[in-house]
């Protein structure tokens, strides 16, 4: 519980910081972020708390998501390689929000989208769960599945000739830069619960990992915990791929992150990957709007090249520890 | 009672109409055609069927009075006047076949036009292919003029057509001073925006027009995805978009409520251009009507 009191102070530091840096030099930064109530109509006041401030909480928010969402991939499927882009999460949520844009039932980035997106998501992963007959053919299953999902997305958009449909490809890339405040009321109640579900089936995560037939034999349903843990983590990560797209490689690094420095039980590397995820995106999240100005980098890129050699590190230091 | 609650109602509605009429005061001006300078058709036209894929090319022959030569145009060319040639191509894409069917003697192509291999079949079925440079800027329609008229023997209509676009172009310049415009792509909500930098095509519009491009100031590439924060330092008092990318927001309300535009003396003003997407970089015979417009549209928007 120490070193999670670590984490947690480094990333209000981290925090902080991404408040007083980015593309443009505020003069007196500090008094801003320490009284944020000085002078809210000036500009300085503007770039520090709505254009900053609403990226930095968006990156935790989104972050702490895929932390979570990555640990129900991984504990429910026991399976090391689970992700959200490979159960196909990730592509159902875009299948939703195409087919809820393009009936004009919704507009992309509106509440109404995340719905969407939430349910495309939920449909597409138990799909991919009944087609698996095991936890490694899951892995098989999926990333078939969101291939096909993918490959009708890309065919439906290329053959429709509506710009707003077309921002769902730029999807891929993922991006914080169009986040509004208004999002955040999106994101935190849906992080908030995604949380308090996560929390409550880490216990049975564990019963998991000692093999289904050990899960009957004390009366409890394997496949009924793995549907539980895929309904939260679809709805997890529709929340935040229909807002700010596909964030690479987090919910797959995060998790094992917490692993090593926190052990394999559910509940702590649920609570841990949630600050790892959102601590490794918001530093990704600072680079890629202030380490080359004006440009705004590819946040996918960096999560990636921040997540990348962590992962790998921690692999290779503890062999046995997160399995 | 029933008096107070009345009154309540009446102002409510008072209030709803004031602010639904707030709306009608924004400063959003769109441009959604262009006149288009043109010669006379000349009394004898060469036999030749041309299919014109090169952006804009289309409307040049039509302008220099050779449309009665065109038997298909591109997608991209929308003016009123083009309606009846048929479209050769499927999408963006060039498919040989849907070309070959028209019986062509000369394709007119530039660096956009693809698949390569298609351009490939088309050569080899004996059709001459003639490659045009693309116009991004100004000065570029004149070569781009006597590039399609050396192509289609036009070289007389073509030295009419630029003499009497260079006199409108003379008379369309310099009347904004001082005013900083933003050239932003748009495309969706939950993307980016890219911002036109030097070479966008608007940069040539804008300087013409006598008013400051922010995004040539600060970036050497055409478009590049910059942050909220440096385009609330650059702080335009208009931004310039095109109509469908600004539809693909959610129109003027949706772009000031992305990131880094209600900061900008543009966002509270509501300062907008939107002009019609084949138009606004389309560096022909409707162009200097467009800097008329657009020149108009800025002192409208900046009028406060």
């Amino acid at each position: 519980m120490k070193r999670t009191w670590l984490i947690v102070i480094l990333l209000c530091i981290v925090a902080i910081a991404g408040l007083a840096y980015g593309t443009s030099d505020v003069t007196n930064v500090w008094s801003y972020i320490f009284n944020p109530l000085r002078d809210t109509a000036s500009i300085s006041h503007q770039i520090v708390w709505e254009i900053r401030g609403t990226r930095v909480a968006a990156a935790v928010l989104v972050g702490a998501s895929l932390g979570i969402a990555g640990t129900l991939a991984q504990g429910s499927t026991n399976n090391p390689l689970a992700e959200p882009a490979i159960l196909g999460t990730s592509a159902g949520a875009a299948l939703g929000v195409l087919l809820g844009v393009l009936s004009n039932l919704v507009g992309v980035g509106s509440v109404g989208s995340v719905l969407f997106a939430a349910v495309g998501a939920l449909i597409v992963t138990t799909l991919v769960f009944s087609l698996a007959h095991s936890a490694l053919s899951l892995i098989t299953v999926g990333i078939g599945v969101s291939a096909i999902v993918s490959a009708l997305v890309g065919l439906t958009l290329s053959a429709v000739d509506r710009p707003d449909a077309r921002s769902i490809s730029f999807w891929s890339f993922g991006s914080f830069a169009l986040v509004t405040p208004e999002d955040l009321l999106i994101l935190a109640p849906v992080l908030i619960a995604g949380f308090l579900a996560a929390w409550k089936i880490a216990p049975h995560l564990d019963l998991l990992s000692l093999g289904d037939a050990a899960v009957r034999h004390i009366g409890k349903y394997p496949q009924r915990i793995r549907f539980q843990a895929f309904s939260v983590l679809s709805i997890l990560v529709a929340t935040s791929v229909s807002l700010v797209g596909t964030i690479s490689f987090l919910a797959l690094a995060a998790p094992h992150i917490a692993r090593f420095l926190f052990g394999p039980k559910n509940k702590l590397v649920v609570l841990n990957s949630a600050i790892i995820g959102a601590l490794i995106l918001l530093v990704a999240d600072i680079a890629s709007r202030s380490l080359v100005p004006p440009y705004e980098l590819p946040i996918g890129l960096l999560t990636s090249l921040l997540g990348a050699p962590i992962l790998i590190i921690t692999l290779r230091r503890g062999k046995d520890v997160w399995r | 009672m029933s008096r107070s609650v009345r009154a309540v109602v009446a102002s409510t509605i008072s209030l709803l109409l004031l602010t639904g009429c707030t709306s009608q005061f924004d400063s959003v001006a769109t441009i959604s055609a262009a006149k288009s300078i043109a010669i006379e058709t000349p009394t004898s036209l060469p036999k030749l069927r041309i299919v014109a894929l090169a952006n804009g090319s289309a409307e040049i022959i039509d302008a220099l009075g050779y449309k009665a030569l065109l038997v298909g145009r591109d997608i991209a060319s929308t003016t009123a006047t083009l309606k009846d040639v048929p479209i050769a191509t499927a999408g963006h894409q060039v498919v040989p076949e849907k070309i070959l069917e028209l019986r062509p003697d000369l394709l007119l192509i530039d660096n956009t036009t693809g698949p390569a291999s298609a351009l490939e079949t088309i050569r080899n079925a004996g059709i001459r292919v003639v490659m045009i440079q693309e116009a991004w800027a100004l000065s570029d329609i004149t070569k781009k003029i006597a590039a399609i008229a050396s192509a289609i023997s036009a070289q007389d209509a073509a030295q009419n057509l630029e003499r009497k676009l260079s006199q409108a172009l003379a008379q369309s310049g310099e009347v904004n001073r001082g005013v900083r415009i933003a050239f932003l792509y748009l495309r969706g909500g939950s993307a980016i925006y890219l911002l036109g930098g030097k070479g966008s095509g608007a940069d040539s519009l804008i300087a013409h027009v006598g008013a400051t491009d922010v995004g040539a100031e600060m970036l050497q590439q055409p478009f590049s995805p910059i942050t909220s924060e440096a385009l609330i330092t650059a702080n335009p008092d208009v931004i310039l978009v095109m109509r469908k990318g600004l539809e693909s927001v959610g129109g003027v309300t949706g772009l000031v409520a992305l990131p880094g535009i209600a900061q900008t003396n543009a966002g509270k003003n509501r300062a907008v251009i939107a002009v019609d997407d084949s138009l606004l970089l389309s560096f022909g015979p409707r162009t200097p009507d467009l800097l008329q417009q657009l020149s108009t549209a800025i002192s409208q928007v900046t009028r406060t």
